[in-house]
């Protein structure tokens, strides 16, 4: 029996629970395909080769429930980035309390989701509807069926968004629940934005976020997208998260792991269009046992003279286990492509686990691709030489930690952001 | 003009297509428990043979065809194939080579494989595999003095059967995968080695393998024990007829390296690779492992991989021994519709393990190209080592080069590092050539040369000059 159907019983009253919302016939129809589609392939299993590191099986062993409304009043986090438009989500559900969308430019729609499908359901429908090829990643029809809300924004053309926009997901005071929040985002011809996005925990244990971002880059326009993840440490996070590239578009991802047992994040990235450049940027941090932080990365060159590179650093200690997977795919069209990818890891405990795996299939002759990959320690000479000048061992390592990172971070073009996803990453990840 | 200088380039034919009209004494196609029991009596084979071949059998019966290389071909109807062929020969087979079919000489003379031994010009002891099973070893008199065992795998079998009970499938279990479980039940021949303490192998052993006859499918074996403090370099070389229809090449290749041993292993693999238009050639399906056993021992792959329709082949290295080491140098070839998924595994167990991967890929035509390797270190390989490149050059725009490298990691002192590139040849590089007065094929032949130097310089001497030409040979007609 496979694992979606053991699961389906619980599943099912969920999805009742879905479709007894007030929505429009069309998503109705939708959702109930989707849902379909999932149990049809279940949950992803070891024996698929984009899931050969990772087992999501234990996810059958709690019989998750939709989480009931959150009565936080106030952020517990330290510090939220001042001078952004922010917008919170209590555990999957948008907060109109803790937003402050005040400094949003009066063209821009930012709705959550939920509000958006009734007000703009026809600028939504077609991108909610669109075709596309089997994903791979079999729990994102799973988000679909249930998504509930998530972020909906639209920039119009020529539109410049100031300030960055902080969606924040806090999942508090609550255990076992499932949350499937979706993000649509699209961005006009030559518009400009920086989103960040997002996930920290209060007082909630062993629930499960699949979330899934859609990102619309129109010809001309310019997308930055932080992620940054920091779940409590017993809860899983998925996320799936697809970018559409048009012509001459460009996108900067970073993403920040570094909370959760399970996570597990899966970028695909279209260049269907001539002249996009994508800059892709990551950071991992394990610090518990049996903690596993897994990063799939497809970027799918269709067409000529696109730039994609990817740099990926992690640091590993105690028994964690770190997955990379980047993928670059150049199709006989995709000329002059150049693809770069990275992946650089640090082991700081003689049971962490590394799996690394930069792939590059290509099917055009005119392109540049390289890979590399490389695991080690801590240099001892560098180690040494810090010691040599008084410096105490814990610290010095952490300054060598901090280094090896720096150079991820350095890529984050913002500088309030860059600042806040410093301050974030050295409070919780110890560095 | 660099397109119609590539056309002409690719479309050179096979030299080595030829065939032999000879005699030979062929089983009916299909396999059954039956053909098992015929190629063992036949081989007159000691008790324990049969029985591993028959479990084999069973347990590939159990099996299906992996689907996960990057390689198109339609299924193989595995009961459609001759698993026995052989050239008539006496009774007790020949005991010199003047007792060896005057036919087969020439065959071999025609490639160019130096089996009288007065005619050759360095010392290269040779053992020819033609179709099922091995015709000639030379030199073995000189072999014997020192103490080396070559030999074919039947006489082995005869004559050292405690070695081969000992090693066979030690490396290559028949359960490892559906290939070798396919050969070890229907292996007809192949040949031996075994090193004795403290012998460095007085010349360079050899092995070229032939398959003439039509429809049969071509199943050897090859064992190498390098004992304590021993030395060895061995070749392989492989060519086949041009025939309409594919034809399976399931191969296993076994080395055992003990304390301080070191064996050398080289491969030209030129079998027909089909025409232009993919028509024939041979499904080339080997598993190649040698296990580091012994503390400082190395193992050394290096292959040229220029024919075949189809090459699915990982030569890999488990390092077993403390302070072992394993190499892996590849450069593999493939044009018009030649398909080729190979790679290597390094398998770290014992402390300051090293390993080293050079691989580098070529395509033209519509040639796929993939390179898939593994290194995996385990949680007790203190202080391991890897080095990996690997780079792809493409010479047209309807190939592809692919690139698979799984990484795995269980240890924190280990240090890996990969690298890959893929590109095609600079048009900056061929200017700079053509000013200087070189024509286009020998500016594209330079820079393919000089990109493959560094593989070629691991091989032995005869065979890297061989090497060079087998691939401007290949290459004719490509580059663009």
């Amino acid at each position: 029996m496979s694992a979606a159907l053991r699961m389906s019983t619980w599943l099912e009253s969920l999805f009742t629970d879905v479709s007894a919302d007030l929505q429009p016939s069309w998503l109705q129809v939708f959702r109930a395909q989707q849902f379909e589609k999932f149990l049809h392939r279940g949950l992803p299993t070891r024996k698929e080769e984009w899931w050969k590191y990772t087992n999501v099986a234990y996810l059958e062993k709690t019989k998750f429930s939709f989480p009931v409304l959150s009565e936080i009043t106030k952020i517990p986090l330290k510090k939220t980035l001042d001078s952004a438009i922010l917008m919170v989500f209590k555990n999957g559900r948008f907060s109109q309390e803790l937003s402050r969308t005040h400094l949003l430019p009066p063209e821009v729609i930012l709705s959550p989701l939920n509000q958006a499908i009734i007000t703009h359901e026809n600028l939504i429908k077609p991108y909610l509807l669109k075709k596309q090829p089997e994903l791979r990643n079999s729990l994102a029809y799973l988000n679909s069926a249930f998504a509930r809300d998530g972020m909906f924004l639209y920039v119009p053309e020529n539109c410049i968004v100031p300030y960055p926009i902080h969606l924040l997901f806090l999942n508090t005071e609550q255990d076992d629940f499932i949350s499937c929040p979706r993000n649509i985002v699209i961005v006009k011809e030559n518009a400009q934005v920086k989103i960040m996005e997002e996930h920290a925990a209060y007082q909630a244990n062993n629930y499960f976020t699949n979330v899934m971002t859609e990102l619309y880059v129109s010809a001309y326009a310019c997308l930055d997208y932080y992620k940054l993840q920091n779940e409590s440490s017993t809860a899983t996070h998925v996320a799936d998260i697809q970018v559409q590239q048009k012509h001459d578009s460009h996108v900067n991802t970073f993403f920040a792991d570094y909370g959760s047992r399970l996570a597990r994040e899966d970028l695909t990235v279209n260049m269907h269009e001539r002249n996009a450049a994508c800059h892709m940027n990551g950071l991992y941090l394990l610090e518990q046992d049996e903690q596993q932080i897994d990063n799939h990365i497809y970027v799918d060159h269709v067409a000529t003279n696109c730039n994609s590179s990817m740099l990926y650093k992690g640091i590993l200690d105690k028994k964690s286990q770190a997955v990379f997977n980047g993928k670059v795919f150049a199709h006989a069209g995709a000329k002059q492509t150049h693809a770069k990818q990275s992946n650089h890891n640090l082991l700081l405990s003689p049971m962490a686990e590394v799996n690394t795996k930069p792939e590059l299939e290509i099917y055009a002759d005119d392109v540049k691709c390289t890979h590399g990959a490389t695991v080690g320690q801590l240099d001892e000479n560098a180690l040494f030489y810090l010691r040599a000048r008084g410096i105490e061992k814990q610290e010095a390592l952490q300054i060598l930690a901090q280094a090896f990172v720096e150079e991820v971070m350095q890529k984050i073009a913002d500088p309030d952001v860059k600042k806040y996803i410093q301050q974030q990453v050295r409070q919780h990840a110890n560095l | 003009m660099t397109n119609q200088y590539l056309k002409q380039i690719v479309n050179k034919n096979y030299q080595y297509g030829f065939i032999t009209a000879i005699e030979s004494e062929t089983f009916a196609p299909g396999l059954s428990e039956e053909v098992i029991r015929q190629i063992s009596k036949l081989k007159n084979e000691p008790e324990f043979m049969l029985a591993w071949r028959l479990k084999a059998y069973q347990h590939w019966l159990t099996l299906s065809p992996p689907k996960w290389a990057h390689v198109n071909f339609p299924e193989i109807d595995y009961q459609n194939i001759i698993y026995y062929s052989a050239p008539k020969v006496k009774k007790d087979g020949p005991k010199s080579l003047e007792e060896v079919d005057p036919k087969l000489l020439e065959t071999y003379k025609k490639l160019g494989i130096p089996l009288h031994e007065q005619g050759r010009l360095a010392g290269v002891a040779v053992d020819a595999v033609f179709d099922s099973v091995s015709v000639a070893t030379t030199f073995k008199t000189k072999l014997a003095e020192a103490g080396v065992i070559f030999c074919s795998f039947s006489e082995a079998v005869q004559e050292h059967p405690e070695l081969v009970e000992k090693y066979l499938g030690s490396v290559v279990p028949y359960r490892d995968n559906f290939f070798a479980a396919l050969n070890s039940a229907v292996f007809s021949d192949g040949s031996f080695v075994y090193i004795p303490a403290g012998v460095r192998c007085p010349m360079e052993l050899s092995t070229y393998f032939r398959i003439n006859a039509a429809n049969t499918g071509q199943f050897e074996r090859t064992l190498i024990i390098a004992d304590r403090d021993s030395h060895v370099s061995y070749l392989e070389g492989c060519t086949a007829p041009m025939r309409d229809e594919n034809q399976l090449h399931a191969a296993v290749v076994e080395l055992v390296a003990l304390d301080n041993a070191e064996i050398k292993y080289s491969t030209v693999q030129n079998w027909y690779p089909g025409d232009e238009e993919g028509r024939g050639g041979i499904y080339n399906f080997v598993t190649k492992r040698g296990a580091c056993r012994g503390k400082h021992s190395k193992i050394s792959w290096t292959q040229i991989e220029t024919g075949s329709a189809i090459t699915w082949k990982y030569p890999s290295v488990i390092l077993q021994g403390d302070h072992s080491v394993g190499e892996f140098y590849s450069v593999a070839l493939t044009n018009h519709r030649q398909q080729a998924d190979t790679g290597t595994k390094m398998i770290h167990m014992g402390k300051n393990t090293r390993s080293t991967i050079i691989s580098k890929g070529i395509s033209a035509g519509f040639g796929q190209n993939t390179y898939r390797g593994l290194v995996r270190v385990l949680p007790q390989a203190q202080g391991a080592r890897n080095f990996t490149q690997c780079e792809s050059l493409l010479l047209g725009d309807t190939c592809g080069a692919h690139t698979f490298p799984y990484i795995e990691v269980k240890n924190p002192t280990a240090k890996i590092e990969h690298e890959a590139y893929t590109s095609k040849i600079g048009v900056d590089q061929l200017f700079y050539c053509r000013q200087r007065g070189l024509s286009m094929e020998d500016a594209v032949c330079m820079i393919v040369n000089g990109f493959c130097k560094r593989v070629f310089n691991e091989l032995p001497m005869e065979f890297a000059v061989e090497a060079q030409k087998l691939l401007e040979v290949s290459l004719e007609g490509s580059v663009g």
